[in-house]
């Protein structure tokens, strides 16, 4: 629970800063070949992917 | 018919990030999780909706004007600034903790669950800390907009 309330403040405050989500940046702004958004894709992916590793391969067992 | 319209859209994406799997969160994370078991069929959602959305997006600059506005508002900007990236950096390292992005959360509510709550509460918390002058940024000045920020970081003004 405490984990999710972290993620929402995370994915609430990025989205606002970085100005688009997986929605907005991933699919909508690659579709128009936005830099922009091709770079806040691939950091976001990154972002994910390394967190996910942390969590499951690092910190869990 | 504007409202229809829109109405129409909203059931579409929502049909969409459902049967896809986007609003659960343990497929989600299993998508991003390249060193465990790795499950890549988000990656087909995720390819096959900017496939649909090029074609889409191209058709529909040939009209002068949209059918239900006076023009079309298409983010104009291409230069690569931290809040970009930091935002974006934020905004994966959330997804990846929490499983939700902000367009499956929001359809996730319907599911009544008290994890999806907690998870749009503080998304809402989030945007709104992040609105507030001063905070968190680099480079840019902004106008008091909290009141929309919700509907403006679910679509991309990059």
């Amino acid at each position: 629970m405490e984990a999710l309330a972290v993620a929402g403040l995370l994915v609430g405050a990025g989205t606002r800063l970085g100005n688009g989500c997986t929605s907005g940046h991933g699919v909508c702004g690659v579709a128009r070949l936005s830099r922009r958004s091709m770079v806040a894709t691939a950091v976001f992916m990154a972002a994910g992917v390394t967190v996910v590793y942390i969590v499951n391969h690092v910190l869990g067992a | 018919m504007k409202s229809l319209v829109s109405f129409i859209s909203g059931v579409i994406f929502a049909l969409g990030l459902g049967i896809s799997g986007m609003t659960r969160p343990p497929k989600v994370i299993a998508f991003l999780d390249f060193a465990g078991n790795w499950d890549p069929s988000l990656a087909f959602v995720m390819v096959g909706a900017i496939a649909v959305y090029f074609v889409c997006y191209r058709l529909s600059r040939k009209r002068p004007t949209p059918i239900f506005a006076d023009k079309f508002s298409v983010p104009q900007r291409s230069d690569i600034d931290w809040n970009l990236i930091a935002g974006a950096a934020m905004f994966g390292a959330g997804w990846g903790l929490g499983g939700f992005c902000p367009g499956p959360a929001i359809t996730a509510l319907a599911s009544g669950a008290p994890s999806v709550m907690i998870f749009v509460a503080a998304m809402a918390a989030g945007m709104y800390v992040e609105s507030l002058p001063g905070r968190f940024s680099w480079s840019r000045t902004r106008a008091p907009e909290a009141a929309y920020s919700t509907l403006r970081a679910v679509r991309d003004d990059s």
